[in-house]
């Protein structure tokens, strides 16, 4: 386990603080990953399966811990003097101002931000994203498309120039 | 590798290292839950359980906890100092009863300037019973009077003759971190196990920071107070013994103004019966919020969450997991404090004033509290059934 905990430690702890955008909970998904996936590890083959699972495993959780944020903050409306977890929309709001690249990815939303991260972070392709999040091929490429054209607003980027150097 | 990403990366290597103690953590995790050793662990548990108590209940009381890790220098390098420091946070904190009314020989602080740390902070504002007296401890919350006049309430940190000094975010007394809610700052937790695990915690960890401060001595007649001002932050101050009229002792309970007249009851018995969201057309955004609170206060989960149907709709919300984090949340509170901080909190919108936006689908509902110095508002929205709910957005 210690092999692939170093070989895609990083990758999936990265990934899921992306999402998630709280180093603490990356990394209790890192351990619930590699915890799911330990007992699982001898029906794979090659290292591409290996890290599709890793990746799949990882969105789902980041998913369900989204999910628990966004209740939280319901009940945080509801009964206000209660302390939740805080917003992360509303820290990146907080720091507008200097604000860095991962801020700004953050600063879209979830459906944008994950097909960013997963095809210009992680360089999935295109047929890849859709088997991992289970959508249609146009879904991920409107999304890539959108999500793109988002965040070079956000950047205040032309879209001939600039961070991306794929044209999509 | 794209600008994006080579530019990303660097931050993320930055920002959030996967480091070898979070590999490690990791690893040590996947071994402890090897079901083999399960049993061994468990016999383990029992045993350190007993010799835990054991120890417990063998060592004297202290004033205060000794802290046992010298934490300042090692904040954020492993979840356990962090629990133990939370841990000793805890323990240590000046705790206040909620009473009835104050005692004849008792009287009541307007809350206005309080500033109270740990569990207790979200009853700053909240009014508090003071007690004359001139005997006080480390971390009592003392009653003074200002240049103005008026009673502020102050926490207290360390007495004349004693050594003090802020380093690394904490408040060392006498060479010896105080461990006092209020006196470690949360800065370092904010990107921690640590801290993220104590989220419902309640500010056991609030400050961002404490500015630095070299070392010097409380003068004779002095204490070291707990100061925070609107244009400085938080701070450390000095005040004159003599200026102290007392310390509190409780805090006062409110008693709810927003709830339901018995007229008003019957439409709230009928929606309860069924839950029809027709029930609820017509009814101006001050009721529907009245309603809604009136469900709170009475810890009334299902009326509570039928009256946010399109927030609970839109973000599938089961009642289930609403009730799940209802019941985590009053965890914290006893039922008499719970109730007085959402009377604290939303008595006087029964008094509110609506302002409609131009759409007329969005209500501000402005409103005076006793309690507090500025006017208080809530938004309403009106939803597609035509019923005004509390505009709650998530995103």
């Amino acid at each position: 386990m210690q092999h692939y905990i170093e070989q895609y430690g990083t990758y999936i702890y990265h990934l899921a603080y992306l999402y998630v955008k709280d180093t603490g909970i990356a990394e209790e998904i890192t351990q619930d990953v590699f915890y799911s996936f330990s007992s699982k590890k001898q029906q794979f083959r090659g290292e591409a399966q290996v890290k599709t699972y890793l990746t799949r495993i990882a969105i789902n959780r980041s998913h369900d811990e989204l999910r628990k944020m966004k209740r939280r903050i319901l009940l945080e409306a509801v009964l206000p003097f209660m302390k939740t977890v805080q917003s992360a929309e509303h820290q990146v709001l907080k720091s507008v101002q200097g604000e860095s690249l991962k801020e700004i990815v953050w600063s879209l939303p979830v459906h944008y931000r994950e097909v960013i991260i997963l095809h210009f972070y992680e360089e999935f392709s295109v047929l890849e994203i859709t088997q991992l999040l289970n959508l249609s091929e146009n879904t991920v490429r409107t999304r890539l498309r959108r999500g793109k054209s988002k965040l070079r607003e956000l950047l205040g980027e032309s879209i001939e120039g600039g961070i991306f150097n794929e044209q999509f | 590798m794209n600008n994006f990403k080579g530019n990303l990366n660097c931050e993320l290597e930055r920002d959030a290292p996967f480091t070898a103690e979070i590999q490690k953590r990791i690893l040590h995790r996947q071994k402890k839950t090897n079901k083999k050793s399960m049993r061994v662990v468990v016999v383990a548990s029992f045993t350190m359980l007993i010799l835990f108590m054991l120890i417990i209940t063998n060592v004297p009381v202290q004033e205060f906890a000794e802290p046992t890790v010298p934490y300042a220098s090692t904040l954020g390098t492993g979840n356990t100092v962090i629990d133990q420091v939370i841990v000793q946070l805890k323990q240590n904190e000046v705790q206040l009863q909620l009473v009835e009314e104050a005692l004849e020989n008792q009287t009541v602080v307007a809350g206005a300037d309080v500033l109270l740390n740990g569990r207790f902070e979200k009853f700053n504002g909240h009014p508090l019973v003071m007690e004359q007296t001139t005997e006080f401890e480390r971390g009592d919350y003392v009653v003074l009077v200002n240049s103005e006049g008026e009673q502020i309430v102050r926490q207290l940190f360390a007495f004349s003759g004693e050594q003090y000094e802020v380093k690394d975010g904490s408040l060392n007394v006498n060479d010896t971190a105080l461990l006092l809610p209020g006196t470690v700052s949360g800065h370092e937790f904010k990107e921690t196990i640590g801290y993220l695990r104590n989220v419902m915690d309640f500010n056991y960890v609030t400050y961002d920071e404490f500015e630095s401060m070299p070392d010097a001595v409380v003068a004779e007649d002095m204490l070291l107070v707990q100061e925070f001002t609107a244009n400085e932050g938080l701070k450390l101050a000095l005040v004159e013994q003599r200026e102290v009229l007392g310390k509190v002792v409780a805090i006062q309970k409110i008693v709810p103004t927003f709830v339901l007249q018995d007229d008003e009851r019957i439409i709230y018995d009928d929606f309860k019966s069924d839950y029809s969201i027709e029930k609820l057309v017509g009814l101006d955004p001050i009721m529907a919020l009245r309603m809604l609170y009136t469900a709170v206060y009475e810890h009334d989960i299902k009326t509570s969450y039928a009256l946010i149907p399109s927030t609970v709709r839109v973000q599938d919300v089961s009642l289930a997991d609403f009730a799940d984090l209802v019941v985590e949340g009053e965890l914290f509170y006893t039922d008499a404090e719970y109730r007085s901080l959402i009377a604290f909190q939303y008595n006087g919108i029964e008094n509110g004033v609506v302002s409609l936006s131009g759409t007329k689908r969005l209500a501000t509902i402005t409103f005076d509290s006793d309690f507090k110095k500025e006017l208080q508002s809530v938004t309403m929205r009106m939803t597609l059934d035509g019923v005004w709910e509390q505009n709650i957005t998530l995103k």
